[in-house]
Protein backbone atom coordinates (compact mmCIF):
# COMPACT_ATOMS: atom_id res chain seq x y z
CA UNK A 1 0.00 0.00 0.00
CA UNK A 2 1.31 3.18 -1.04
CA UNK A 3 1.66 5.17 2.43
CA UNK A 4 2.49 8.83 0.70
CA UNK A 5 0.74 11.48 1.43
CA UNK A 6 -2.08 12.04 -1.31
CA UNK A 7 -1.68 14.84 -3.59
CA UNK A 8 -4.14 17.64 -3.12
CA UNK A 9 -5.67 16.85 -6.92
CA UNK A 10 -6.26 13.16 -5.18
CA UNK A 11 -7.98 14.42 -2.47
CA UNK A 12 -10.35 16.60 -4.12
CA UNK A 13 -10.93 13.72 -6.65
CA UNK A 14 -11.35 11.23 -3.02
CA UNK A 15 -14.10 13.84 -1.62
CA UNK A 16 -16.02 13.94 -4.58
CA UNK A 17 -16.04 10.47 -4.82
CA UNK A 18 -14.44 10.45 -8.09
CA UNK A 19 -11.52 8.14 -7.69
CA UNK A 20 -11.50 4.01 -8.87
CA UNK A 21 -12.26 2.22 -5.73
CA UNK A 22 -9.06 0.67 -4.92
CA UNK A 23 -7.72 4.26 -4.84
CA UNK A 24 -10.20 5.39 -2.81
CA UNK A 25 -9.87 2.69 -0.01
CA UNK A 26 -6.42 3.20 0.31
CA UNK A 27 -6.69 7.22 0.48
CA UNK A 28 -9.54 6.36 2.72
CA UNK A 29 -7.44 4.09 5.01
CA UNK A 30 -4.40 6.25 4.75
CA UNK A 31 -6.61 9.74 5.85
CA UNK A 32 -8.47 7.01 8.86
CA UNK A 33 -4.53 7.74 10.35
CA UNK A 34 -2.68 10.45 9.05
CA UNK A 35 -3.92 14.01 10.86
CA UNK A 36 -2.03 15.76 8.18
CA UNK A 37 -4.16 14.58 5.25
CA UNK A 38 -7.43 14.46 7.17
CA UNK A 39 -7.36 18.58 7.66
CA UNK A 40 -6.13 18.49 3.93
CA UNK A 41 -10.00 16.61 3.48
CA UNK A 42 -11.52 19.58 6.28
CA UNK A 43 -9.47 22.02 3.86
CA UNK A 44 -10.90 20.45 0.68
CA UNK A 45 -14.63 20.08 1.65
CA UNK A 46 -14.03 23.73 2.80
CA UNK A 47 -12.72 24.81 -1.06
CA UNK A 48 -15.66 22.80 -2.62
CA UNK A 49 -18.37 24.46 -0.70
CA UNK A 50 -16.88 27.39 -1.08
CA UNK A 51 -16.10 27.18 -4.88
CA UNK A 52 -19.83 26.33 -5.34
CA UNK A 53 -21.34 29.20 -3.43
CA UNK A 54 -18.99 31.55 -5.54
CA UNK A 55 -20.29 29.79 -8.93
CA UNK A 56 -23.56 29.91 -7.92
CA UNK A 57 -23.51 33.54 -6.79
CA UNK A 58 -23.01 34.38 -10.96
CA UNK A 59 -26.34 33.74 -11.27
CA UNK A 60 -27.33 36.34 -8.62
CA UNK A 61 -29.47 33.70 -7.13
CA UNK A 62 -28.81 31.74 -3.86
CA UNK A 63 -28.11 28.22 -4.44
CA UNK A 64 -29.20 25.51 -1.09
CA UNK A 65 -31.00 28.30 0.47
CA UNK A 66 -34.94 27.31 -0.12
CA UNK A 67 -34.42 24.94 -2.42
CA UNK A 68 -37.44 24.88 -4.42
CA UNK A 69 -38.94 21.08 -5.30
CA UNK A 70 -37.86 19.74 -8.59
CA UNK A 71 -34.49 22.07 -8.25
CA UNK A 72 -33.40 20.78 -5.12
CA UNK A 73 -30.63 18.34 -6.33
CA UNK A 74 -29.35 21.05 -9.12
CA UNK A 75 -28.72 23.92 -6.50
CA UNK A 76 -27.28 22.39 -3.71
CA UNK A 77 -23.58 21.33 -3.55
CA UNK A 78 -22.16 17.66 -3.94
CA UNK A 79 -21.51 16.40 -1.12
CA UNK A 80 -24.56 17.15 0.76
CA UNK A 81 -26.04 13.86 2.18
CA UNK A 82 -29.28 12.78 0.88
CA UNK A 83 -30.73 12.29 3.89
CA UNK A 84 -29.90 15.85 5.08
CA UNK A 85 -31.61 17.28 2.35
CA UNK A 86 -35.32 15.67 3.36
CA UNK A 87 -34.65 17.39 6.48
CA UNK A 88 -34.07 20.81 4.96
CA UNK A 89 -37.67 20.37 3.12
CA UNK A 90 -39.03 19.72 6.66
CA UNK A 91 -37.87 22.39 7.79
CA UNK A 92 -38.80 24.87 5.40
CA UNK A 93 -42.76 23.86 5.18
CA UNK A 94 -42.69 24.42 9.03
CA UNK A 95 -40.98 27.99 8.82
CA UNK A 96 -43.58 28.60 5.66
CA UNK A 97 -46.20 27.55 7.87
CA UNK A 98 -45.65 28.90 11.67
CA UNK A 99 -44.04 31.90 10.94
CA UNK A 100 -46.20 34.05 8.54
CA UNK A 101 -43.45 34.99 6.73
CA UNK A 102 -44.32 37.36 3.90
CA UNK A 103 -44.25 35.01 0.42
CA UNK A 104 -44.48 37.50 -2.63
CA UNK A 105 -41.50 38.03 -4.33
CA UNK A 106 -39.35 40.66 -3.20
CA UNK A 107 -36.69 42.53 -5.02
CA UNK A 108 -33.70 42.56 -4.07
CA UNK A 109 -33.56 46.28 -3.64
CA UNK A 110 -36.89 46.61 -1.55
CA UNK A 111 -36.45 43.44 0.78
CA UNK A 112 -33.25 45.14 2.27
CA UNK A 113 -34.44 47.96 2.83
CA UNK A 114 -37.04 46.71 4.80
CA UNK A 115 -34.50 45.30 6.66
CA UNK A 116 -32.63 48.38 6.86
CA UNK A 117 -35.53 49.90 8.29
CA UNK A 118 -35.34 47.66 11.58
CA UNK A 119 -31.81 48.55 12.59
CA UNK A 120 -30.34 51.90 13.95
CA UNK A 121 -30.79 54.65 11.68
CA UNK A 122 -27.20 55.57 12.43
CA UNK A 123 -23.67 55.91 9.91
CA UNK A 124 -23.30 52.16 10.89
CA UNK A 125 -25.40 50.69 8.17
CA UNK A 126 -24.17 48.73 5.12
CA UNK A 127 -21.03 46.02 4.87
CA UNK A 128 -18.45 48.61 4.08
CA UNK A 129 -18.54 49.73 7.84
CA UNK A 130 -16.24 47.98 10.30
CA UNK A 131 -17.71 45.33 13.08
CA UNK A 132 -16.97 47.68 16.36
CA UNK A 133 -18.76 45.61 19.55
CA UNK A 134 -17.33 48.34 21.78
CA UNK A 135 -15.07 51.27 21.45
CA UNK A 136 -11.41 49.82 20.95
CA UNK A 137 -9.55 51.51 23.82
CA UNK A 138 -11.84 49.92 26.77
CA UNK A 139 -12.81 46.43 25.92
CA UNK A 140 -14.80 45.24 28.47
CA UNK A 141 -13.78 42.89 31.22
CA UNK A 142 -16.70 40.00 31.39
CA UNK A 143 -16.85 38.09 34.64
CA UNK A 144 -18.51 34.66 35.13
CA UNK A 145 -20.37 35.63 38.30
CA UNK A 146 -24.27 35.48 37.95
CA UNK A 147 -24.30 38.82 39.08
CA UNK A 148 -26.89 41.42 37.10
CA UNK A 149 -25.49 44.72 36.02
CA UNK A 150 -25.65 47.42 38.36
CA UNK A 151 -22.72 49.75 38.23
CA UNK A 152 -21.52 52.13 35.55
CA UNK A 153 -19.83 51.24 32.10
CA UNK A 154 -17.66 53.27 31.60
CA UNK A 155 -18.22 53.59 28.12
CA UNK A 156 -21.80 53.89 28.24
CA UNK A 157 -23.47 55.90 31.41
CA UNK A 158 -25.40 54.05 34.06
CA UNK A 159 -26.85 50.57 32.57
CA UNK A 160 -30.91 50.94 33.02
CA UNK A 161 -32.47 47.96 34.04
CA UNK A 162 -34.14 47.42 30.98
CA UNK A 163 -31.20 47.21 28.94
CA UNK A 164 -29.42 44.77 31.28
CA UNK A 165 -30.92 41.94 29.99
CA UNK A 166 -29.89 42.26 25.75
CA UNK A 167 -26.67 43.41 27.13
CA UNK A 168 -26.25 40.07 29.12
CA UNK A 169 -27.24 38.55 26.52
CA UNK A 170 -24.74 39.78 24.02
CA UNK A 171 -22.10 38.86 26.54
CA UNK A 172 -24.02 35.58 26.44
CA UNK A 173 -23.65 35.38 22.79
CA UNK A 174 -20.01 36.42 22.97
CA UNK A 175 -18.98 34.26 25.42
CA UNK A 176 -20.57 31.11 23.68
CA UNK A 177 -18.57 31.40 20.04
CA UNK A 178 -15.62 29.00 20.77
CA UNK A 179 -13.68 27.14 18.63
CA UNK A 180 -13.51 23.40 18.77
CA UNK A 181 -16.98 23.24 21.85
CA UNK A 182 -19.15 20.38 20.36
CA UNK A 183 -22.65 21.03 19.05
CA UNK A 184 -24.77 22.53 21.16
CA UNK A 185 -26.18 20.92 23.96
CA UNK A 186 -23.10 20.56 25.97
CA UNK A 187 -22.37 24.03 25.73
CA UNK A 188 -23.23 25.91 29.33
CA UNK A 189 -24.32 29.25 29.06
CA UNK A 190 -23.30 31.11 31.80
CA UNK A 191 -25.27 34.63 32.67
CA UNK A 192 -22.34 37.17 32.09
CA UNK A 193 -22.33 40.77 33.25
CA UNK A 194 -20.28 43.98 31.98
CA UNK A 195 -17.92 45.32 34.86
CA UNK A 196 -16.33 48.16 34.11
CA UNK A 197 -12.95 49.34 35.88
CA UNK A 198 -14.83 52.34 37.15
CA UNK A 199 -17.27 50.35 38.51
CA UNK A 200 -14.76 49.15 41.27
CA UNK A 201 -13.91 51.02 44.36
CA UNK A 202 -12.90 54.67 43.71
CA UNK A 203 -10.27 54.34 46.20
CA UNK A 204 -8.72 50.93 45.54
CA UNK A 205 -5.48 50.32 44.17
CA UNK A 206 -5.71 49.14 40.78
CA UNK A 207 -5.55 45.65 40.05
CA UNK A 208 -3.04 43.57 38.10
CA UNK A 209 -3.51 44.46 34.66
CA UNK A 210 -2.73 41.31 31.76
CA UNK A 211 -2.58 43.14 28.50
CA UNK A 212 -1.11 42.46 25.13
CA UNK A 213 -2.01 41.12 21.42
CA UNK A 214 -3.03 38.17 19.24
CA UNK A 215 -2.03 38.00 15.92
CA UNK A 216 -1.89 35.44 13.44
CA UNK A 217 0.99 35.51 10.61
CA UNK A 218 1.88 39.13 11.91
CA UNK A 219 -1.92 40.35 11.27
CA UNK A 220 -3.65 41.62 14.25
CA UNK A 221 -6.57 39.47 15.54
CA UNK A 222 -10.04 41.41 16.27
CA UNK A 223 -12.51 39.84 18.19
CA UNK A 224 -10.38 37.16 19.40
CA UNK A 225 -11.28 35.79 23.20
CA UNK A 226 -8.50 35.93 25.78
CA UNK A 227 -9.42 34.07 28.88
CA UNK A 228 -8.03 33.01 32.05
CA UNK A 229 -10.55 30.41 33.19
CA UNK A 230 -9.72 29.84 36.61
CA UNK A 231 -9.98 33.69 37.47
CA UNK A 232 -13.26 33.55 35.39
CA UNK A 233 -12.40 37.16 33.42
CA UNK A 234 -11.70 37.70 29.92
CA UNK A 235 -11.37 40.06 27.13
CA UNK A 236 -12.21 40.26 23.62
CA UNK A 237 -8.94 41.92 21.08
CA UNK A 238 -9.71 45.07 19.52
CA UNK A 239 -9.38 46.02 15.87
CA UNK A 240 -5.72 46.40 16.56
CA UNK A 241 -5.76 42.51 17.91
CA UNK A 242 -5.42 44.55 21.71
CA UNK A 243 -6.65 42.69 24.64
CA UNK A 244 -6.66 44.36 28.50
CA UNK A 245 -7.48 42.15 31.64
CA UNK A 246 -7.91 44.09 34.14
CA UNK A 247 -8.15 41.61 37.66
CA UNK A 248 -9.92 43.60 40.47
CA UNK A 249 -7.27 45.08 42.98
CA UNK A 250 -5.66 42.48 45.85
CA UNK A 251 -5.82 39.53 43.09
CA UNK A 252 -2.37 38.15 42.26
CA UNK A 253 -1.69 35.14 39.99
CA UNK A 254 -0.33 32.15 41.41
CA UNK A 255 -0.05 29.68 38.70
CA UNK A 256 -2.84 30.93 35.69
CA UNK A 257 -3.33 29.59 32.05
CA UNK A 258 -4.85 32.15 29.79
CA UNK A 259 -6.12 31.42 26.33
CA UNK A 260 -6.77 33.02 23.03
CA UNK A 261 -9.10 32.01 21.00
CA UNK A 262 -10.86 33.01 17.82
CA UNK A 263 -13.08 31.07 15.09
CA UNK A 264 -11.02 30.33 12.03
CA UNK A 265 -8.08 30.10 14.13
CA UNK A 266 -6.45 27.33 16.60
CA UNK A 267 -6.56 28.46 20.03
CA UNK A 268 -3.15 29.21 21.82
CA UNK A 269 -2.61 28.97 25.33
CA UNK A 270 0.23 30.11 27.80
CA UNK A 271 0.89 30.51 31.47
CA UNK A 272 1.37 33.18 33.77
CA UNK A 273 3.45 31.78 37.15
CA UNK A 274 3.69 33.41 40.21
CA UNK A 275 3.68 37.27 39.82
CA UNK A 276 2.54 39.91 41.55
CA UNK A 277 3.03 42.67 38.60
CA UNK A 278 1.37 43.11 35.41
CA UNK A 279 2.07 41.30 32.96
CA UNK A 280 2.03 41.41 28.84
CA UNK A 281 1.12 38.35 26.96
CA UNK A 282 1.19 38.17 23.05
CA UNK A 283 -0.51 35.57 21.10
CA UNK A 284 0.10 33.90 17.74
CA UNK A 285 -2.63 31.86 16.37
CA UNK A 286 -2.18 29.75 13.38
CA UNK A 287 -5.02 29.48 11.05
CA UNK A 288 -7.42 26.47 11.73
CA UNK A 289 -7.26 23.64 9.72
CA UNK A 290 -11.08 24.51 9.19
CA UNK A 291 -12.09 21.58 10.91
CA UNK A 292 -14.53 22.47 13.53
CA UNK A 293 -16.71 20.50 15.22
CA UNK A 294 -19.42 23.14 15.78
CA UNK A 295 -19.78 26.66 16.99
CA UNK A 296 -22.83 28.31 19.56
CA UNK A 297 -23.82 31.17 19.63
CA UNK A 298 -27.18 31.99 21.14
CA UNK A 299 -29.45 34.60 20.18
CA UNK A 300 -33.06 34.76 19.59
CA UNK A 301 -33.47 34.54 15.41
CA UNK A 302 -36.66 35.33 13.67
CA UNK A 303 -36.18 34.22 10.23
CA UNK A 304 -37.57 36.23 7.13
CA UNK A 305 -37.77 34.10 3.97
CA UNK A 306 -38.88 35.77 0.18
CA UNK A 307 -39.12 33.56 -2.43
CA UNK A 308 -36.57 34.75 -5.21
CA UNK A 309 -34.28 36.32 -3.12
CA UNK A 310 -31.29 35.75 -0.83
CA UNK A 311 -33.07 34.43 2.11
CA UNK A 312 -32.50 37.22 4.83
CA UNK A 313 -31.84 36.61 8.51
CA UNK A 314 -32.93 39.35 11.33
CA UNK A 315 -32.37 38.29 14.86
CA UNK A 316 -34.96 39.54 17.38
CA UNK A 317 -34.55 39.76 21.16
CA UNK A 318 -36.68 39.43 23.76
CA UNK A 319 -37.65 42.54 24.04
CA UNK A 320 -36.60 44.25 21.19
CA UNK A 321 -35.34 43.47 17.73
CA UNK A 322 -31.59 43.83 17.69
CA UNK A 323 -29.90 45.11 14.69
CA UNK A 324 -30.64 42.66 11.72
CA UNK A 325 -27.66 40.45 10.48
CA UNK A 326 -27.54 40.56 6.99
CA UNK A 327 -25.23 37.71 5.72
CA UNK A 328 -23.64 38.89 3.26
CA UNK A 329 -24.50 36.97 0.26
CA UNK A 330 -26.01 34.22 2.15
CA UNK A 331 -24.53 31.51 -0.46
CA UNK A 332 -21.73 32.38 1.33
CA UNK A 333 -22.35 31.35 4.93
CA UNK A 334 -25.51 29.61 4.28
CA UNK A 335 -26.06 26.29 2.75
CA UNK A 336 -28.58 25.08 5.08
CA UNK A 337 -30.85 26.91 6.75
CA UNK A 338 -32.68 24.15 9.30
CA UNK A 339 -35.24 24.61 11.74
CA UNK A 340 -36.16 22.55 14.62
CA UNK A 341 -38.05 22.82 17.25
CA UNK A 342 -38.37 22.04 21.10
CA UNK A 343 -38.46 18.47 22.30
CA UNK A 344 -37.39 17.75 18.18
CA UNK A 345 -34.57 15.71 17.49
CA UNK A 346 -31.60 18.09 16.04
CA UNK A 347 -29.97 16.66 13.15
CA UNK A 348 -26.89 14.19 13.89
CA UNK A 349 -23.71 15.96 14.33
CA UNK A 350 -22.34 17.67 10.82
CA UNK A 351 -19.94 15.32 8.92
CA UNK A 352 -16.08 15.78 9.94
CA UNK A 353 -14.84 18.74 8.04
CA UNK A 354 -17.67 20.57 8.46
CA UNK A 355 -18.84 23.17 10.52
CA UNK A 356 -22.45 24.25 12.12
CA UNK A 357 -23.69 27.70 13.66
CA UNK A 358 -26.92 27.40 15.39
CA UNK A 359 -29.11 29.82 16.96
CA UNK A 360 -31.60 29.03 19.50
CA UNK A 361 -35.21 31.11 19.47
CA UNK A 362 -35.78 31.25 22.61
CA UNK A 363 -39.37 33.56 22.76
CA UNK A 364 -39.92 30.35 19.77
CA UNK A 365 -38.59 27.20 21.25
CA UNK A 366 -37.06 27.06 17.69
CA UNK A 367 -33.09 25.88 17.02
CA UNK A 368 -31.84 27.22 13.29
CA UNK A 369 -28.64 25.51 11.96
CA UNK A 370 -26.48 26.73 9.45
CA UNK A 371 -24.08 23.92 8.77
CA UNK A 372 -20.99 24.60 6.36
CA UNK A 373 -18.18 23.83 5.71
CA UNK A 374 -17.21 27.70 5.63
CA UNK A 375 -13.43 28.96 4.85
CA UNK A 376 -11.68 30.00 7.50
CA UNK A 377 -12.59 33.67 5.75
CA UNK A 378 -16.08 33.00 5.58
CA UNK A 379 -16.13 32.29 8.82
CA UNK A 380 -14.57 35.60 9.92
CA UNK A 381 -16.88 37.49 7.94
CA UNK A 382 -18.95 35.46 9.98
CA UNK A 383 -18.67 36.00 13.36
CA UNK A 384 -18.13 39.80 13.02
CA UNK A 385 -21.69 39.92 11.70
CA UNK A 386 -22.72 37.45 15.21
CA UNK A 387 -20.02 40.38 17.17
CA UNK A 388 -22.23 43.24 15.99
CA UNK A 389 -25.73 42.58 17.33
CA UNK A 390 -26.53 45.40 19.16
CA UNK A 391 -30.24 46.42 21.01
CA UNK A 392 -31.94 48.99 18.86
CA UNK A 393 -34.19 51.09 21.19
CA UNK B 1 -28.16 11.41 -32.45
CA UNK B 2 -31.95 9.99 -31.41
CA UNK B 3 -34.29 11.22 -29.36
CA UNK B 4 -32.96 14.56 -28.68
CA UNK B 5 -36.14 15.78 -27.20
CA UNK B 6 -34.85 13.60 -24.43
CA UNK B 7 -31.46 15.15 -24.44
CA UNK B 8 -32.75 18.13 -24.61
CA UNK B 9 -34.88 18.22 -21.37
CA UNK B 10 -32.25 16.19 -19.71
CA UNK B 11 -29.71 18.42 -20.17
CA UNK B 12 -30.69 21.95 -21.87
CA UNK B 13 -31.51 23.69 -18.69
CA UNK B 14 -27.40 22.79 -17.12
CA UNK B 15 -26.59 23.47 -20.48
CA UNK B 16 -27.99 26.83 -20.41
CA UNK B 17 -26.68 27.60 -16.84
CA UNK B 18 -22.89 26.42 -17.41
CA UNK B 19 -23.23 28.91 -20.86
CA UNK B 20 -24.46 31.79 -19.27
CA UNK B 21 -21.77 31.44 -16.34
CA UNK B 22 -19.16 31.46 -18.78
CA UNK B 23 -19.95 33.72 -21.04
CA UNK B 24 -21.85 35.98 -18.68
CA UNK B 25 -24.46 36.21 -21.28
CA UNK B 26 -27.79 34.72 -21.03
CA UNK B 27 -29.17 35.42 -24.41
CA UNK B 28 -26.11 34.23 -26.14
CA UNK B 29 -25.86 31.40 -23.84
CA UNK B 30 -29.65 30.35 -25.03
CA UNK B 31 -28.06 30.59 -28.63
CA UNK B 32 -25.21 28.35 -27.92
CA UNK B 33 -27.43 25.79 -26.33
CA UNK B 34 -30.03 26.10 -29.32
CA UNK B 35 -26.57 25.56 -31.71
CA UNK B 36 -24.97 22.52 -29.47
CA UNK B 37 -29.25 20.79 -29.91
CA UNK B 38 -29.03 21.20 -33.67
CA UNK B 39 -25.42 19.51 -34.30
CA UNK B 40 -26.83 16.75 -31.40
CA UNK B 41 -29.67 16.44 -33.89
CA UNK B 42 -27.23 15.90 -36.87
CA UNK B 43 -24.71 13.84 -35.58
CA UNK B 44 -24.38 9.99 -34.93
CA UNK B 45 -24.66 8.05 -31.55
CA UNK B 46 -22.14 8.56 -28.83
CA UNK B 47 -21.40 6.78 -25.80
CA UNK B 48 -21.70 9.95 -23.15
CA UNK B 49 -24.06 12.06 -24.52
CA UNK B 50 -23.61 14.34 -21.61
CA UNK B 51 -19.69 15.01 -21.93
CA UNK B 52 -20.73 15.30 -25.94
CA UNK B 53 -22.86 18.29 -25.59
CA UNK B 54 -21.04 19.85 -22.70
CA UNK B 55 -17.60 19.83 -25.17
CA UNK B 56 -19.71 20.93 -27.91
CA UNK B 57 -21.29 24.14 -25.82
CA UNK B 58 -17.23 24.62 -24.77
CA UNK B 59 -16.29 24.42 -28.83
CA UNK B 60 -18.75 27.17 -29.88
CA UNK B 61 -18.23 29.31 -26.80
CA UNK B 62 -14.65 29.39 -28.30
CA UNK B 63 -15.54 31.10 -31.27
CA UNK B 64 -13.32 34.09 -30.41
CA UNK B 65 -14.42 37.15 -32.95
CA UNK B 66 -18.09 36.88 -31.75
CA UNK B 67 -16.96 36.71 -27.87
CA UNK B 68 -14.62 39.88 -27.85
CA UNK B 69 -17.65 41.98 -29.42
CA UNK B 70 -19.66 40.40 -27.01
CA UNK B 71 -17.53 40.87 -24.24
CA UNK B 72 -16.12 44.62 -24.78
CA UNK B 73 -20.09 44.87 -25.34
CA UNK B 74 -20.62 43.25 -21.78
CA UNK B 75 -17.89 45.00 -20.27
CA UNK B 76 -20.06 47.99 -20.94
CA UNK B 77 -23.24 46.82 -19.72
CA UNK B 78 -21.46 46.14 -16.24
CA UNK B 79 -19.53 49.76 -16.04
CA UNK B 80 -23.08 50.93 -16.92
CA UNK B 81 -24.75 49.20 -14.19
CA UNK B 82 -22.12 49.91 -11.50
CA UNK B 83 -22.47 53.41 -12.31
CA UNK B 84 -26.31 53.39 -11.77
CA UNK B 85 -25.97 51.50 -8.85
CA UNK B 86 -23.56 53.82 -7.04
CA UNK B 87 -25.39 56.62 -7.85
CA UNK B 88 -28.24 55.41 -6.27
CA UNK B 89 -27.35 53.97 -2.80
CA UNK B 90 -23.44 54.83 -2.18
CA UNK B 91 -23.89 53.36 1.55
CA UNK B 92 -25.72 49.92 0.98
CA UNK B 93 -25.30 48.50 -2.43
CA UNK B 94 -27.06 45.62 -3.67
CA UNK B 95 -25.47 42.52 -1.93
CA UNK B 96 -26.46 40.15 -4.53
CA UNK B 97 -24.83 42.09 -6.89
CA UNK B 98 -22.17 43.19 -4.96
CA UNK B 99 -21.62 39.52 -4.85
CA UNK B 100 -22.39 38.91 -8.76
CA UNK B 101 -19.76 41.10 -9.49
CA UNK B 102 -17.00 39.74 -6.99
CA UNK B 103 -18.35 36.16 -8.35
CA UNK B 104 -17.39 37.49 -12.11
CA UNK B 105 -14.04 38.66 -11.12
CA UNK B 106 -12.81 36.00 -9.44
CA UNK B 107 -13.90 33.49 -12.01
CA UNK B 108 -12.33 35.28 -14.97
CA UNK B 109 -8.84 34.88 -13.15
CA UNK B 110 -8.69 31.50 -13.82
CA UNK B 111 -7.01 29.80 -16.62
CA UNK B 112 -9.60 28.98 -19.23
CA UNK B 113 -9.09 25.14 -18.40
CA UNK B 114 -9.69 25.38 -14.86
CA UNK B 115 -12.31 27.70 -15.32
CA UNK B 116 -14.56 25.12 -17.42
CA UNK B 117 -13.57 22.09 -15.37
CA UNK B 118 -14.90 23.70 -12.99
CA UNK B 119 -17.96 25.06 -14.45
CA UNK B 120 -18.80 21.44 -15.88
CA UNK B 121 -18.10 20.10 -12.24
CA UNK B 122 -21.02 22.38 -10.74
CA UNK B 123 -23.15 21.04 -13.18
CA UNK B 124 -22.88 17.72 -12.04
CA UNK B 125 -20.49 16.18 -14.57
CA UNK B 126 -17.72 13.61 -13.02
CA UNK B 127 -14.35 14.02 -13.58
CA UNK B 128 -14.50 10.85 -16.64
CA UNK B 129 -16.75 13.20 -17.95
CA UNK B 130 -14.94 16.58 -17.90
CA UNK B 131 -11.98 14.57 -18.89
CA UNK B 132 -13.80 13.44 -22.41
CA UNK B 133 -15.60 17.31 -22.58
CA UNK B 134 -11.91 19.25 -22.39
CA UNK B 135 -9.73 16.30 -24.17
CA UNK B 136 -7.75 15.88 -20.98
CA UNK B 137 -6.50 12.71 -19.17
CA UNK B 138 -8.92 12.07 -15.73
CA UNK B 139 -5.97 12.01 -13.43
CA UNK B 140 -5.72 15.20 -14.12
CA UNK B 141 -9.06 16.53 -13.11
CA UNK B 142 -8.18 16.99 -9.77
CA UNK B 143 -5.85 18.60 -9.84
CA UNK B 144 -7.30 21.45 -12.33
CA UNK B 145 -10.21 21.53 -10.08
CA UNK B 146 -8.47 21.91 -6.68
CA UNK B 147 -6.00 24.27 -8.67
CA UNK B 148 -9.41 26.09 -9.78
CA UNK B 149 -11.10 26.16 -6.42
CA UNK B 150 -8.11 27.73 -4.99
CA UNK B 151 -7.65 30.42 -7.01
CA UNK B 152 -11.13 30.42 -7.35
CA UNK B 153 -11.82 31.42 -3.21
CA UNK B 154 -8.36 33.25 -2.98
CA UNK B 155 -10.07 35.82 -6.15
CA UNK B 156 -13.31 35.68 -4.41
CA UNK B 157 -12.30 37.27 -1.22
CA UNK B 158 -9.88 39.49 -2.64
CA UNK B 159 -12.15 41.00 -4.90
CA UNK B 160 -15.17 41.20 -1.56
CA UNK B 161 -12.30 42.65 0.38
CA UNK B 162 -11.34 45.35 -2.28
CA UNK B 163 -15.02 46.50 -2.84
CA UNK B 164 -15.56 47.11 0.85
CA UNK B 165 -12.50 48.13 2.26
CA UNK B 166 -10.45 46.54 4.65
CA UNK B 167 -12.28 45.48 7.80
CA UNK B 168 -11.29 45.23 10.97
CA UNK B 169 -9.13 42.31 11.57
Amino acid sequence: MDTRHPDEGTIHAYVESQLPRAEYEQVDAHVAACAQCADAVAEARGLIAASSRIVSALDGVPAGVLPRSGRRRTWLPAWLPVAAVGLLAVGISSVALRDGVRMSVVDGTEGERQIEDTTRPAAMVGEERAPQPEPPEAPVVERGAPTPVSGASATQGPISPQRAPEIRQRAAMRADMRVGDTAGDELQERPLAFISPAAAAPDALPGLVVSGRVRSQGRPIAGAMVSIDSLNVRARTDSAGRYRIELPSGVRIADAAISARRIGYDGHMQRIVGTSDSQIVDFELPAASLQLSGVMTTSTLRAERTLGAPASVTVAGAAAPLRAVRYRATREAIIELQEFHAGEPVTSRPPAGSSEYRWRDDARQRVFVLTGPFTAAELERFAHRLADLEVVP
Amino acid sequence: MRDVERLFKAYHGMLVRYLTRRLGDRDWAEELAQETFLRALRHGPVRNERAWLFAVATNLARDEGRRQARHRRHLELLAAEERARESEQPSAPLERAEDAAAARRALDDLEERDRLALLMREEGLGYEEIAEALGLSVGSIGTTLSRARRRLVASYERAVREKSGHKAS
